[in-house]
């Protein structure tokens, strides 16, 4: 049944239920469920369809939030479902794990007038998984191939979404990817309650049913240098997202059970996929029975604490050094932690790690905010004698993620890159100083959302797409 | 003067101002002898009359100089024959010819060179010349401008040698020779050079002196020997200042109170008609031609057609039938069939000159008067015993004696009447027309009726897929489009409403792809004519396209020989398109509108033009435009500018006449494209891509039930509906008067495109060319054809996408303004500022600059308060916003000192008084609009300023229609209307259908609330200095210029987008024009429409304005952010809502609304310092300060904004008003009768005074009750606390706003609105005992009677002319009949009619009661059943509520056909009719049945 929109000031707002916390701690399957049909249409005609849509404003890739939204409430699902793959490459990957309470939802029109925003993740969702069940996913179909070929570093989000946009206009794409999979983050960094791991083997399957080449296992600097890859290529982008996890310098950093974040998830969704994993297998990486603490305020903590309690830790802690308010997570996952028994320690930081080999106990300092600072977020700074102490047997530092040395590991020192250790660019055309070298996604930008990922793949796409039509003109010329 | 003349010729050459810019309006009548005697009585009469209408003309400053006045009677024979004689000529007996003709005084070279002229022509056409006679004149009766202007005025006495010649075939030579000698003069370009008559029956004396004067200026008039049997007057109402002798009125056939709205269309028309125009009793008929010399006015251009129609042999009835038809359908119950059948003929031979008109004129055999279709202009007339018939403008103007008068009674839509003066008889309306009926019969064989040969059916898309998909994105089809726009036009069979002003770039500064149509922008009318309700009042309206040849309209037999085919409407589906194309089979020729990619757009239009010449002169009488070609190959022509091109081509080779231009496109699909292709000249439109386009979303099943046919039916009837609006808009109500009128404006379109395709449409601002249009289509072109995505581009037009167009507000500048003015925090206002200013251009205003000045400290310019008082917030009613936005707002706006306006729902009369903390949330701006919610004496009477909306940016022209579920308990007590009942705003103001009409207002204003300043807010157009300066003169004390992207709580979306120009231009068009005119600085002037920042202000006020309104801004600072969903109720941040839930919402307070303003006035206080300027009154109208500035994309380069700078000196005067003042208007009878109320007052005593009255006596009672209510307050007063009784012909107004306690009582008649506003008050009006007259027969009482009354009483024994009670809200009156539109949107109130009403009866009344007595079984063909039902009344409540206001009735007035009823009531019941809107049917107190109320509304 067709909806008219507007409806809510009838129709209250409902999330597709999440299933009892005690029977999601018990597997690591996604916690939503599908919204029905039915549900998908109502709430979707809650939308007020603004004259400046703030979703759409706040929304990385500029979807056309309340378009579809008219479109599915209209039952209209397969032209909502092209309307919304048209800017973005895995809506159904954005619609589980993107922070829709910063983005869209957080900035919906009514939800800031308190009505309760228009629930636009879970209706992505469910548009992308019908269309996909449906079979409305089609892989594409060129044709004709143009003879331009582009190879792309890294099969995490911003280089699959760029190997899409150049393979529709024709061009032959070659993913070279370090990992045993595709997917970078999206298949070895999130876990599966957030993203079951077949919607992203699904999208690389697509991927590879159009015909872009997958080369696995594959590292540049090692199996080929940035030089032969570019003697290869007409052009190189490279997306291979920040992986150094940023340290804590205190004492004890180097006693056994402190593992870095990606580490732990790793592991954890190797095993899911059904790997062996020594490290897990030995008992090393799992928190089962055991004491955990996460150290750290983001979405990367969030995954690490509920992971924990997954595995069936015996208690599982996050230490942040500001408060609820201050966290850059989202406050969505917060809660949903929560709910599963997680125990954050608000305005806490670690000080020094105690134990014989390996880590036994955490001395802590309590902290208090300060003025803000020029970013405008309050300063955390330790509160004088307030330290405690607590017991754990394994400490996860989810701190957040630095660069790597691309141009040591590329073995390619002319790669200019910034302070921080990403790769420097230009603004306009992600072009890198090297000819014909661009670069997207966290490696440009640091480490961020996966949507911005998409957002830089799919801008990328567009400048090496220009890049690659003025290198054929000039070519024609010369000839 | 010599400034004057500095000035005027500074805004001519800038195109700023031209005479076809001027309007007028008038006083206008005739007395004739019904038994064809020539007296003196008539001539004397004729100037006393026009000493009775001087309240309608204007006077200069000087106090003298008038607007045009003049007389038109029989040559006076006795007279010239002594002229000749005196001359030592022979007088032999034979006919006199006078020319009178006017030549330029001061230029002694010229004038010889005039008479030699006229003498050679003369002679060399066998004519005798007695002699040139010098016209004896006074002229110290003239004002200073008159007498600068004023030309020299000589007759030119002669004979014919020709004694063959008969009476009429003499006047067709005079004219002829007439022609010819203008001929020359045009083409030698004499200037000052006019022939006022040349006639050998009659002759014209005019000239611009005050109406009283014309017999003091010309002594000839005085004279005992001028006699005649008809004097036909005029008196003139001018909007312009610069004066013109021959624009004085009567002209030679006619003369017109009335304004031509079509003028355009018609004037193109008649150049084709001349191309088959052909009579053997003419010498040469190329001596005639053009009909229309160029630069004539609206008025002198129709009456030289008429004049034509006349000389070539058709009676002046006839003439008045063929350019000024009666609004006719097939449809009609009411109108005879063979009235019918000669309209459906006379329909096939001319387009109307469409618009208001009242008409007196002659071809010297018939005198005649009539009025216009829609009845916009009251002509009342009088019959007497001693054999004189009087019609004009009002009742009264000439005292009679009330016993000799046989009947009085009024024109209504259509109706002529007329002596036929040789046979010294009258004939009413609907003896003429049967007359002609007659006449004409055999000609309705040829007319042949496409539409039922072939209906819409069957229908089949040309186009579907990907095929589809690339055609749309190559015409700029957007999803926006296919979902918002072309969808609900089939789903709901009319245009989707949305809300909120326009705030995306104009056309010409856009970077996306915009139609060509996307330029132009619709005209409308306004002050100086109505726009028309084409929903309630569609009976006037037609779209009946006529095909084939336009034939030879000076002989009807052969106009007639092939046969004419026409269609119900212009737009053909698919199926009917192709059968249309095989019906016409080789008589077609498709030209195909495409061009290749490798070719040029120009030689592509050139090669259209010439195929369609070769066609037309093959033979060829239907051309097919089609852009189907369209192709991967081949990119499309915009068909606009094909039709335009090939039009205008035709035209100018004679040859538009043989042929038809139709249209196949892809280009049209929303109501502005089908009305700029047919304004342009299509005659029919098959708009295959947007039908195409519905099928595909049939396919989808996205129309429910609907079967694709019925979608098609659907779209095709709100595209008529929204034509219909289109031209009603403009005061047209038929299409074949619209079509090639080019009724638009463009902004920003190159004027070599301009002159070269569409020469009639307007364009000030110069910009993008072929080239630029060229570059456009084919970067488009190229996306469609290229493109993998299978998405067509979002769109964003309407509403902000990110990847649409660019809106002006952006999210986060919408955030950044909030935080401002929640935090008080100036930096962050700046921020916002800036980041205003950093958009990409989209007004005007951001292409200019400041001029570099030397700065100055910021402490020495005015401080903050004093800016303060200078901004306003818009005019949004309670009822568009919440109670808390509005009081909120005006809060404010009161702790500011600025204005906040009531808007036009009325205000809660709490407000009024001050709030325990010293807030005031009473609008010092009260508003009255159209539909006069709430506008009582109380209301007028607490405020400081009332403003007159005559339009609004969103949507000028346009009415509107707040939906019942707007209408709580709240809005609907405010304006005194029932809850969850529908209200209607008309579009126009029905006491304001001309300039004179608002003057009248704006004087009843003044009476009623002598303190408050009066506004009149206008909508930025082309052509809106020259209504300024009206205004100006109709004394108005402020102007307000609204730009096109002001707001709307809800409108028909394409609206918001097409009509309407900057206030930048209109602005600064009004400050020149009334400086020009010496105005300037008698009047405040404001500006609104997206003001949005400081710097906004600054250029508005080096613009000219001196005060500014920022309305949009302020809702987004009181927490709007631009939903858009005005119209729906569903605000869901309360600001524009009125569910209650939603408005708990608001967060909006008087703090933030004081902080933005603040901040405003920082920023203004930093530029003027930084420009070197102490106050804000250094700068007005100093556009010598501003420069236009390069910004953007380059091809904005080609814009020129130099007109907008153009700068008038004022000389002596300020370049601004300089205080608030309140301009005098002349006092009223009140003044006398006041005085000698007040001595005498006494609460416990009632007061009875007795007084003459005549119709130059306006407002009467109306400063009275101001007085009352001053003294007493409201609701003090007992009933009838004071009675005044009158005798004689009262003014216009008579009673207006009466306060209750007020009793009026009247013997004799009255002008129009009589009760206007009426609060209360009992106004009584019956015949005088010495009059004979059958009071249900003669009308008593004039147009627009109780127009927005709110309670009180009117008892008239007699009839009412038009729009009897037209929104009445709450006054119960009882009448004995009246015409059209009773009842017209009545939402409260009661009305008993107790004799025949008009046509139209109770159109969109949605409240109060009506009965009426009908006992002649006709009322039901006069209902408009759409809101209304009718029975005969039923239950004992209703029966003796009628009866007791009969019995009332009768006590008031003596009235004998209520005698009757009374005395037999229980009979007389049974032909009584009770109407009750249909909407009050389930909330009547007193239900009108005791059935149940299910099935009466069925």
């Amino acid at each position: 049944m067709a909806e008219k929109m507007l409806k809510f000031v009838k129709i209250g707002q409902q999330s597709p239920p999440k299933r009892d916390t005690s029977e999601r701690k018990e597997d690591f399957n996604e916690i939503y469920k599908e919204f029905i049909h039915e549900k998908a249409l109502q709430q979707s005609s809650r939308c007020s369809q603004c004259g400046v849509p703030f979703c759409q404003v706040h929304c990385p890739l500029s979807n056309n939030i309340p378009d579809w939204l008219k479109l599915t409430a209209e039952g209209r699902l397969e032209e909502a479902y092209q309307l919304s793959q048209s800017t973005n490459n895995m809506p159904e990957v954005c619609g589980r794990i993107c922070p829709q309470d910063r983005l869209c939802e957080g900035n919906c029109v009514i939800e800031q007038s308190g009505h309760g925003t228009v629930t636009i993740g879970s209706i992505e969702k469910f548009i992308t998984e019908n269309a996909w069940s449906n079979d409305w996913v089609k892989p594409i179909l060129l044709k004709k191939e143009k003879n331009q070929s582009v190879g792309i570093i890294g099969a995490g989000p911003a280089g699959l979404a760029c190997a899409e946009q150049l393979r529709k206009k024709g061009y032959q794409i070659t993913i070279y990817d370090r990992y045993d999979r595709p997917g970078g983050l999206l298949i070895y960094g999130i876990p599966n309650f957030k993203l079951e791991k077949f919607v992203v083997e699904r999208r690389t399957k697509f991927l590879e049913e159009s015909e872009i080449k997958f080369v696995q296992n594959y590292e540049i600097g090692k199996d080929s240098s940035l030089k032969e890859l570019r003697e290869k290529h007409d052009a190189i982008l490279i997306a291979t997202g920040v992986y150094k996890a940023r340290e804590v310098n205190i004492p004890g950093n180097d006693l056994e059970n402190i593992f870095s974040a990606m580490k732990f998830l790793t592991a954890s969704n190797k095993k899911g996929l059904g790997d062996k994993v020594e490290m897990f297998d030995n008992g090393k990486l799992n928190t089962e029975g055991r004491d955990v603490v996460v150290i750290g305020g983001g979405d990367t903590a969030m995954d690490c604490v509920r992971t924990s309690v997954r595995q069936n830790a015996k208690s599982v802690k996050c230490l942040y050094r500001r408060d609820r308010e201050n966290m850059p997570g989202s406050a969505r996952e917060v809660s949903n932690a929560e709910e599963e028994g997680v125990e954050f320690i608000w305005l806490s930081n670690p000080k020094e790690f105690k134990g014989v080999n390996k880590v036994e106990n955490l001395i802590v300092d309590r902290m208090k905010l300060d003025e803000p600072d020029e970013s405008g977020r309050r300063k955390p700074i330790v509160k004088e004698n307030s330290e405690f102490q607590l017991k754990v047997d394994i400490v996860i530092k989810a701190l957040g993620f630095d660069p790597e040395e691309l141009p040591k590991l590329f073995d390619e020192d002319k790669l200019q890159i910034t302070k921080w250790g990403t790769i420097k660019t230009d603004f306009d055309t992600m072009e890198t100083n090297i000819p014909d070298v661009f670069a997207a996604g966290d490696i440009i930008r640091g480490a961020s959302l996966v949507v911005w990922a998409i957002k830089d793949g799919r801008d990328a796409a567009e400048s090496i797409q220009r890049y690659l039509e003025l290198k054929t003109k000039q070519t024609q010329k010369v000839a | 003067m010599s400034r004057d003349i500095q000035n005027l010729n500074l805004l001519k050459k800038n195109g700023i101002y031209s005479e076809s810019m001027e309007h007028d309006a008038c006083g206008v009548g005739l007395i004739v002898s019904t038994e064809g005697k020539k007296s003196r009585k008539v001539v004397e009469y004729g100037i006393q009359a026009l000493k009775a209408v001087w309240h309608r003309g204007a006077v200069d400053a000087d106090g003298k100089t008038g607007d045009g006045a003049g007389i038109h009677i029989e040559i006076p024979t006795n007279f010239f024959k002594e002229k000749i004689e005196n001359y030592g000529r022979q007088y032999d007996g034979g006919e006199i010819c006078v020319g009178m003709i006017f030549l330029p005084r001061n230029d002694y070279n010229s004038q010889e060179k005039y008479k030699t002229l006229i003498e050679t022509e003369l002679l060399k056409n066998n004519y005798n010349i007695y002699r040139w006679r010098q016209v004896p004149i006074n002229t110290s009766v003239l004002g200073v401008k008159a007498e600068l202007t004023r030309p020299e005025i000589v007759q030119v006495i002669f004979k014919s040698n020709d004694k063959s010649l008969n009476c009429k075939s003499l006047e067709r030579k005079l004219y002829e020779t007439r022609r010819k000698i203008e001929k020359q003069t045009f083409s030698n370009q004499f200037n000052g050079f006019y022939i006022c008559s040349f006639s050998s029956k009659s002759i014209i004396y005019k000239g611009m002196f005050l109406a009283e004067a014309l017999s003091d200026f010309y002594l000839d008039l005085q004279d005992e020997r001028f006699i005649s049997r008809y004097a036909i007057f005029h008196q003139r109402f001018s909007t312009n200042t610069a004066p013109s002798w021959d624009l004085a009125q009567p002209f030679r056939a006619i003369a017109h109170n009335g304004e031509i709205n079509t003028l355009k269309g018609n004037i193109n028309w008649m150049k084709v008609h001349e191309e088959e125009m052909f009579s053997p009793i003419f010498e040469d008929i190329e001596n005639i031609k053009p009909v229309i010399p160029s630069g004539n006015s609206d008025s002198a251009s129709l009456d030289n057609v008429f004049e034509l129609l006349n000389i070539s042999g058709k009676s002046a009835p006839l003439a008045k039938l063929m350019l000024i038809p009666d609004a006719w359908s097939k449809k009609s119950k009411i109108l005879p069939k063979d009235h019918l059948k000669l309209f459906n003929f006379l329909n096939s031979t001319m387009e109307p000159w469409d618009g208001p008109a009242a008409i007196a004129g002659t071809d010297n055999e018939w005198v005649i008067a009539a009025n216009d279709r829609n009845g916009l202009r009251p002509l009342r007339y009088t019959v007497t015993r001693d054999k004189f018939m009087f019609v004009g403008s009002e009742t009264g103007m000439i005292n009679l004696n009330e016993q000799k008068i046989v009947s009085k009674g009024r024109l209504g839509p259509g109706d002529i009447i007329g002596v036929r003066i040789e046979k010294g008889k009258v004939y009413t309306n609907n003896e003429i027309k049967n007359y002609l009926a007659k006449e004409f019969k055999k000609f309705n064989n040829q007319i042949i009726e496409l539409d039922k040969k072939f209906p819409i059916g069957n229908e089949k898309n040309i186009f579907d897929g990907t095929e589809l998909k690339r055609r749309q994105h190559a015409f700029g089809y957007s999803i926006e489009d296919l979902e918002l726009i072309l969808h609900p036009m089939a789903e709901d069979a009319k245009e989707a409403t949305g809300s909120m002003g326009d705030d995306t770039p104009l056309a010409v500064l856009s970077d996306k792809y915009r139609p060509l149509y996307h330029f132009f922008r619709q005209n409308f009318s306004q002050v100086t004519n109505p726009p028309i309700d084409s929903l309630r009042e569609n009976k006037v309206m037609s779209l009946k396209t006529r095909f084939g040849n336009l034939g030879n309209i000076l002989n009807f037999e052969t106009l007639t020989e092939k046969s004419i085919y026409v269609l119900e409407s212009p737009i053909l589906s698919n199926s009917q398109f192709e059968k249309f194309i095989s019906f016409f089979g080789e008589n077609n020729q498709t030209i195909d509108c495409t061009f290749s990619k490798d070719e040029n757009l120009e030689s592509a239009i050139t090669k259209i033009q010439n195929e369609s010449e070769i066609a037309v002169r093959k033979g060829v009488t239907q051309l097919v435009l089609t852009d189907k070609k369209l192709s991967e190959k081949r990119c499309v022509i915009p068909m606009l500018l094909c039709v335009g091109a090939i039009n205008i081509h035709l035209i100018n080779l004679s040859l538009r006449g043989y042929v038809s231009i139709n249209v196949q496109t892809g280009e049209a699909f929303d109501t502005h494209s089908y009305a700029t292709l047919i304004g342009v000249g299509a005659t029919t439109v098959n708009p295959y891509l947007a039908l195409d386009s519905l099928y595909q979303r049939f396919k989808r099943k996205l129309f429910q039930n609907l079967d694709f046919d019925e979608c098609i039916r659907r779209y095709i009837k709100s595209v008529n509906l929204g034509l219909l609006k289109i031209m009603s808009k403009m005061g047209i109500s038929v299409i074949s008067s619209y079509r090639g009128g080019c009724n638009f404006e463009t902004v920003g379109l190159s004027r070599m495109i301009v002159n070269e395709f569409f020469p009639e449409v307007i364009s000030k601002i110069s910009g993008i060319g072929l080239t630029g249009i060229e570059k456009k289509i084919k970067n488009i072109h190229k996306e469609a054809f290229e493109t993998s995505s299978n998405i067509l581009p979002i769109g964003g037009i309407y509403k902000y996408r990110k990847n649409g167009e660019i809106h002006q507000y952006q999210g986060n500048l919408i955030h950044l303004l909030q935080t401002a003015v929640t935090n008080n925090s100036y930096d962050v206002y700046k921020k916002y500022s800036k980041g205003i200013y950093d958009l990409p251009p989209i007004n005007l205003r951001d292409l200019i600059d400041f001029k570099k000045q030397t700065a100055i400290d910021i402490k020495e310019v005015e401080p903050v308060n004093e800016i303060l008082k200078r901004f306003g917030s818009g005019s949004m009613s309670h009822g568009a916003l919440s109670k808390e936005a509005h009081e909120t707002l005006a809060i404010g706006m009161n702790r500011i000192k600025g204005a906040s306006c009531s808007g036009e729902g009325g205000e809660d009369e709490q407000r009024f008084k001050l709030m325990s903390n010293g807030d005031s949330a009473n609008s010092s701006v009260k508003q009255i609009a159209s539909a006069r919610f709430g506008v009582t004496i109380n209301y007028l009477n607490n405020c400081n300023e009332i403003e007159i909306k005559i339009a609004q940016g969103a949507k000028p022209g346009e009415g509107g229609q707040l939906p019942g579920f707007k209408v709580t308990e709240e809005i609907a007590r405010l304006r005194h209307s029932t809850t969850g009942v529908t209200l209607i705003s008309p579009p126009p103001h029905h006491d304001i259908y001309s300039i004179e009409d608002l003057a009248q207002l704006i004087y009843d204003l003044k009476q009623i609330n002598p303190n408050a300043r009066i506004g009149v807010k206008l909508v930025a157009s082309s052509g809106v200095g020259t209504i300024a300066a009206g205004v100006a003169k109709a004394k108005a004390d402020v102007i307000l210029i609204s730009g096109h992207s002001g707001g709307t709580g809800a409108t028909p979306q394409t609206s918001v987008k097409y009509v309407g120009i900057p206030w930048e231009m209109g602005l600064t068009e009004a400050n020149q024009v009334l400086t020009l005119n010496n105005l300037r600085h008698t009047v405040t002037l404001k500006t609104d429409g997206g003001i949005k920042t400081g710097r906004d202000v600054v250029i508005a006020a080096m613009m000219g304005a001196e005060e500014y309104g920022v309305a949009t801004t302020s809702l987004v600072a009181m927490g709007c952010i631009m939903v858009r969903q005005c119209h729906s109720n569903t605000c869901p941040v309360g600001v524009c809502t009125q569910d209650e839930k939603l408005r708990k919402k608001f967060t909006g307070t008087p703090d933030k609304v004081v902080n933005l303003f603040t901040f405003i006035a920082q920023e203004v206080r930093e530029i003027l310092s930084n420009l070197g300027f102490r106050t804000l009154n250094e700068i007005i109208g100093r556009t010598d300060l501003l420069k236009q500035v390069s910004k953007g994309s380059s091809n904005l380069d080609d814009l020129d904004l130099n007109p907008l700078f153009v700068q008038t000196d004022p000389g002596k005067n300020k370049r601004y008003c300089e205080k608030q003042i309140i301009n005098e208007v002349p006092d009223t009878l009140d003044q006398k009768i006041w005085p000698e109320v007040e001595k005498d007052i006494d609460l416990n005593k009632k007061i009875e005074k007795e007084f003459k009255i005549q119709n130059t006596d306006r407002a009467v009672g109306t400063r009275i009750s101001y007085q009352l209510y001053k003294k007493f307050g409201i609701n003090k007063l007992a009933e009838n606390f004071v009675s005044l009784k009158f005798k004689g012909s009262a003014g216009q107004s008579f009673g207006a706003f009466g306060i209750k306690g007020l009793k009026l009582i009247l013997k004799g008649d009255t002008n129009d609105y009589v009760g206007k506003g009426l609060s209360g008050a009992t106004i009584v009006i019956r015949l005088q005992e010495e009059s004979n007259l059958i009071s249900n027969q003669n009308t008593i009482i004039g147009n627009t009677i109780l127009y927005g009354a709110t309670s009180g009483y009117l008892f008239a024994s007699g009839q009412a002319g038009e729009r009897f009670a037209v929104r009445n809200s709450g006054a119960t009156a009882v009448i004995e009949g009246c015409d059209s539109n009773g009842c017209e949107y009545m939402t409260g109130g009661n009305v008993v009619i107790l004799g025949e009403v008009g046509d139209n009866f109770a159109a969109g009344m949605t409240g109060g009661m009506a009965f009426l007595y009908d006992n002649k079984n006709e009322f039901e063909k006069r209902v408009n059943p759409e809101s209304v039902i009718w029975q005969r009344p039923e239950t004992e409540f209703w029966k003796n509520f009628l009866k007791n206001l009969i019995q009332k009735h009768f006590t008031e007035t003596n009235s004998k056909i209520a005698k009757k009823l009374l005395d037999n009531f229980d009979n007389e019941i049974n032909d009584f009719y009770q109407i009750c809107p249909k909407e009050m049917l389930d909330k009547l107190e007193n239900p009108i049945s005791t059935k149940k109320i299910v099935e009466i509304a069925i």
